[in-house]
């Protein structure tokens, strides 16, 4: 319900998706830098998958040589060859 | 680049966590604020860097989850600062090395004396002694132009003195005068000019003129005695000036004293056109600094002159580090001197006084100085048009005898 509110008043207001919602926010620069904004919390990382938990599901990343270039508590950066994002898990309501 | 330097100067920790909950770990660690940089998975764990000030507070993490945190390197100022802090005795050395080099550097080290035949090195050095010019002293203290001037008036043997330094050399360069030179003369009393000899008075010797001769330049004045009746006659030279210097060596016990006073001629003539045009300079120098690579030649400031007409002085500063093996790359500096042409419209009068000027200055530079003038006499010469001929005549009275140059 609230989500719903806050939605439909950031849709008014014209706000960035990123400021009203609480989903992740992930840039993509080419194939080699990721970087994930408003995570929850690293349930697996390895060289060849990274999985994070955020508000709108499990993001999974598939890749060669990953490396967390930089961590912090609500924001990481990830480097190394992409091959795959996907979403697991919660539905969208 | 900025990065790099903030993470050199924080440290950084480079270390390896083995555990089963490892990704826990993580959040643990990032629920507490802490940054974790490059982390990893390796074959045996978990490879990651952090800052040196964060590392204590994995401590708690690590002991809930069970992790075993291992330190594999450390990198960053701190640890070099610390390093260094333990070897205090290399870093009082090299602190120690540092201010005695600045110290010593500018310091007068070594004094050296060139150019000189006749006048004594060690004479030279102890007039400059006196003057203030010594070793161990501060060479910022010295006005080596002064000392050079007194050193001048000093040595009366010497043409030109130039004091020079280069780091904590300092160069005394000698030009000498040249003295009638007769060998077979050795012990005389010569005549340093042509004059008319109005007064003699001899100590020891034989007088070879008399008074009311015309004496040319060299000719014996007064003759050493051949077979000195005491020979014990002391070696002190005379004090009286125009005598050459203490530095010589005269076999004493037979040489010819005294004085011979005579009328001396000096004369000089110079000629100012009366319209003339010529490049003079402004007085307004750049300077620019440049690196000399073998002939190619890099300036670093001012690489053209920034004025309309200019005359260039190039000096190079090279190191000499061994015997004629120069260094390749100099520095060079370059003086850029403005120049601008005149042209000059003199009066009659005008040039006249200019000629005469230029010709007295001309005249004082012959005459041995500290003699009284006698007699001056300006005569204007016939001339050819658009120019002024002035001769200025000067006649001294002073002593001629000076001992030939053996």
């Amino acid at each position: 319900m609230f989500e719903k509110f806050k939605r439909s008043v950031g849709d008014v207001l014209d706000f960035p998706p990123d400021v009203v919602g609480e989903g992740p926010k992930i840039t993509i620069t080419g194939r080699q830098q990721i970087l994930v904004e408003n995570y929850i919390s690293i349930i697996t990382f390895s060289k060849e998958e990274i999985r994070l938990e955020t508000t709108a599901g499990d993001v999974c990343f598939e890749g060669k040589e990953l490396e967390l270039k930089v961590l912090l508590a609500t924001e990481l950066r990830i480097e190394g060859e992409l091959l795959s994002l996907s979403f697991l898990g919660r539905e969208i309501k | 680049m900025f990065d790099w330097l903030r993470m050199f100067w924080q440290g950084r920790i480079f270390f390896l966590a083995r555990g089963d909950q490892l990704p826990l770990f993580l959040n643990q660690v990032l629920k507490d604020n802490v940054i974790l940089y490059r982390t990893q998975r390796s074959e045996r764990g978990m490879r990651a860097q952090i800052k040196l000030a964060d590392f204590r507070r994995l401590r708690k993490a690590a002991r809930q989850t069970h992790t075993r945190v291992k330190i594999m390197a450390k990198y960053g100022w701190p640890f070099i600062a610390r390093r260094w802090w333990r070897r205090k005795g290399l870093l009082t050395g090299i602190a120690l090395i540092a201010v005695t080099l600045t110290i010593l550097s500018q310091l007068v080290l070594s004094i050296s004396v060139s150019g000189n035949k006749t006048v004594l090195a060690a004479e030279v050095l102890e007039r400059a002694e006196k003057l203030g010019l010594k070793t161990w002293t501060f060479s910022k203290n010295l006005d080596l132009n002064r000392i050079a001037k007194a050193l001048q008036e000093q040595l009366p043997d010497a043409a030109w003195i130039g004091v020079e330094r280069s780091g904590t050399e300092v160069k005394i360069r000698i030009s000498e005068k040249i003295r009638p030179s007769i060998p077979k003369e050795a012990g005389n009393l010569v005549a340093s000019h042509a004059g008319l000899v109005k007064e003699i008075m001899v100590i020891q010797g034989t007088p070879q003129v008399h008074e009311g001769e015309i004496v040319r330049a060299g000719q014996v004045l007064i003759s050493q005695v051949q077979n000195p009746g005491f020979p014990s006659v002391p070696s002190v030279p005379n004090s009286v000036e125009n005598k050459p210097d203490s530095s010589q060596p005269l076999s004493q016990t037979s040489a010819a004293r005294g004085f011979v006073r005579a009328r001396v001629w000096y004369s000089a003539e110079e000629q100012v056109p009366l319209a003339e045009d010529k490049v003079e300079g402004t007085g307004r120098v750049a300077t620019g600094w440049g690196i000399k690579f073998g002939s190619r030649v890099i300036m670093v400031t001012t690489p053209d002159s920034p004025f309309e007409q200019t005359e260039k002085e190039v000096l190079s500063q090279y190191l000499e580090p061994w015997r004629n093996w120069r260094f390749p790359v100099e520095g060079i500096r370059v003086n850029y001197k403005e120049v601008h042409k005149v042209h000059v419209e003199r009066s009659v009068a005008e040039a006249r006084k200019l000629a005469e000027e230029t010709a007295r200055l001309e005249v004082q530079k012959k005459i041995t100085p500290g003699v009284p003038i006698v007699e001056e006499v300006v005569k204007v010469l016939p001339n050819n048009s658009g120019a002024e001929r002035v001769r200025v005549e000067v006649e001294t009275y002073e002593d001629l005898a000076v001992y030939a140059n053996p």
